[in-house]
């Protein structure tokens, strides 16, 4: 038996990946990276774009004051911008201070991450289309009694709405 | 799922020519915004630098996790842990997966698109999306800006929400996959 045939043996009974599997789980990697390049740069793009387009300052005029409007405009707000969660936290302190309610801050934070507009070409691609959209809308309407019940423990603990 | 993806073994749909496309929009967007609009396609091009290099990490450690998934995790593995049939343990642990990883969702679409096509759940991957909304290492942050009560509440109640919204993908896709 040669040496390469004793280690590949040694190889399979210790359970551990040879090099062959590592250089083959390697290659497969790269492949999978390499299709998703174009819809990263394309999403990277697109949310420069948004960034640009939509300044924080013109934010704090979309909020009429009720409750559920209010949460409905934090949650079609959060979904649309993306970033760094820090900024959404940033923004929403500025848009708090200048009076905007906790139930659209709260929608606001919460469809920051789960819901992405400039996001869905790329799910849609990777994980389908009916999937994309549907749990987009789902985390979107979910976001909703969660900025309520944030509200309403912050009102029990006795904070400002 | 393409002949070159069943090949590999890779993404969930083959994302090659629909990537471009998608790409190509986004481009010719930009050649439109950069003629009437220069500032903002300018300011637009600046961000999305910056994005992208905050992209570095999280990317290198999706490629990680897309080597070790390809090296160790073996479809029925994947479908055993985190299938449609993995109940509430999936989810959990899809939460869980969810809360502790870092960068952007479209970062970790090619390692989902994976889990997917090795039998992952549409409700335990929905589960993973929505879970990183909690960010262990922004909670100090959130309590600085919002104090302990929104940051307390906000967080369970997403972690409640995530694990709903897994269910219901469950449900609506699941029964017409």
């Amino acid at each position: 038996m040669s040496t390469q045939e004793g280690e590949a043996k040694q190889v399979a009974r210790s359970g551990m990946p040879g090099r062959g599997d590592v250089i083959r789980a390697a290659r497969k990697a790269a492949f999978q990276f390499t299709n998703m390049l174009p819809i990263l740069c394309g999403v990277v793009l697109l949310i420069g774009l948004l960034r640009a387009a939509v300044p924080p300052s013109a934010l704090g005029t979309l909020f009429p004051g009720d409750p559920f409007l209010d949460s409905l405009a934090g949650a079609g707000l959060g979904s649309i911008l993306a970033g760094n969660p820090v900024n959404s936290y940033v923004i929403s302190a500025q848009l708090l201070a200048d009076g905007v309610s906790i139930f659209a801050i709260a929608a606001f934070i919460v469809t920051w991450v789960t819901v992405g507009i400039a996001q869905l070409p790329a799910e849609a691609l990777t994980l389908g289309t009916r999937f994309a959209i549907l749990r987009n809308s789902l985390s979107f309407l979910i976001s909703i009694p969660i900025a309520l019940l944030t509200a309403l423990f912050m009102a029990l603990s006795g904070g400002a709405l | 799922m393409t002949k070159v993806d069943a090949k590999q073994g890779g993404a969930h749909r083959s994302t090659g020519r629909g990537g471009l496309i998608f790409l190509g929009t986004v481009v010719v967007a930009y050649a439109i915004i950069m003629v009437f609009f220069p500032a903002t396609g300018l300011q637009a091009l600046s961000l999305a630098a910056s994005t992208s290099l905050q992209l570095l990490v999280p990317l290198s450690l999706v490629f990680a996790a897309l080597l070790l998934t390809n090296l160790f995790l073996k479809p029925q593995k994947i479908s055993s842990l985190v299938g449609s049939n993995s109940g509430l343990k999936g989810s959990l642990l899809s939460l869980l997966a969810g809360i502790l990883s870092v960068g952007p969702a479209y970062a970790w679409y090619p390692l989902l698109g994976t889990v997917r096509s090795h039998g992952g759940g549409a409700g335990q991957i929905a589960v993973f999306l929505y879970g990183r909304a909690i960010k262990p290492f922004l909670l100090p942050a959130m309590i600085a800006y919002f104090g302990w009560v929104f940051t307390l509440s906000i967080t369970g109640l997403v972690a409640v929400g995530a694990l709903v919204l897994g269910w219901l993908m469950a449900e609506l896709h699941g029964r017409h996959a």
